[in-house]
């Protein structure tokens, strides 16, 4: 098993790329504050300044969302296990 | 029956000016009532205080907000709610009236905030059924890629 002090993987789905590319245009600060947080503590509440929310209901069990920015999400689950955080959709808010 | 959920010593301005640090310290552990004529005014301390606002203000939110549930209506207090399906709006406001119960006694609503800043997040997502549909959709390992 993964030190708990490893960084996280992040795996994005293939068609995203290019939401995540746009986004690291549109705001690269925002997006790379996104990244490391991801990286270093996807599931900590404390560490997200209030952007961290875990999405409740049978339909999104695991789901957890990141504000990037008022208009931008990502929404992820974590693979604990292995230290993986798979990006389910990444893109502007509803 | 009356219930008694508030108890104070009630003292003069005249004592109080005579007696200042005995009085002040006895307001930081219980609230003390000043009397000057007919007004009546109490000093007690900032947290306790700052405590029985939040509370109150939470409280009055749940119970609002579950009111307008039993009764069928649309809700003033958090609309994004009406995204919600039937079920989850059940699951909501049962976790809503856990949460406010446990704070109460706690003093400590973050859980509660948290579980409304969830619902909330749950109930936008609903909104694009195209988000859903990619969060219901778990790739296979050949759909992701690892980002760099």
């Amino acid at each position: 098993m993964s030190p708990s002090n490893e960084e996280y993987r992040i795996e994005l789905k293939e068609r995203l790329q290019r939401n995540w590319e746009a986004l690291e245009s549109e705001v690269p600060t925002a997006i790379e504050k996104c990244r490391k947080f991801l990286k270093e503590s996807p599931e900590n509440r404390l560490k997200s300044s209030g952007k961290l929310k875990k999405l409740k209901g049978k339909r999104f069990k695991g789901i957890l969302q990141y504000d990037i920015t008022d208009e931008a999400r990502v929404w992820y689950r974590v693979d604990r296990r292995n230290h993986v955080v798979y990006i389910e959709y990444v893109g502007h808010h509803p | 029956m009356v219930s008694i959920v508030f108890s104070d010593v009630i003292v003069n301005a005249t004592d109080l000016r005579q007696n200042q640090k005995c009085w002040l310290e006895k307001a930081y552990e219980n609230p003390i009532t000043v009397s000057y004529g007919r007004k009546q005014l109490a000093i007690m301390n900032r947290e306790q205080i700052g405590k029985l606002y939040t509370q109150k203000y939470y409280s009055e939110l749940v119970l609002k907000a579950c009111e307008e549930f039993m009764k069928g209506l649309k809700s003033d207090t958090f609309p994004w709610e009406e995204y919600l399906s039937d079920e989850e709006k059940i699951e909501f406001h049962n976790e809503l009236l856990t949460c406010a119960m446990r704070s109460i006694f706690t003093g400590d609503w973050t859980q509660l905030e948290h579980a409304i800043e969830d619902w909330k997040a749950t109930a936008e997502t609903e909104r694009s059924l195209e988000i859903v549909k990619a969060l219901q959709d778990r790739g296979t390992p050949e759909q992701y890629v690892t980002l760099k």
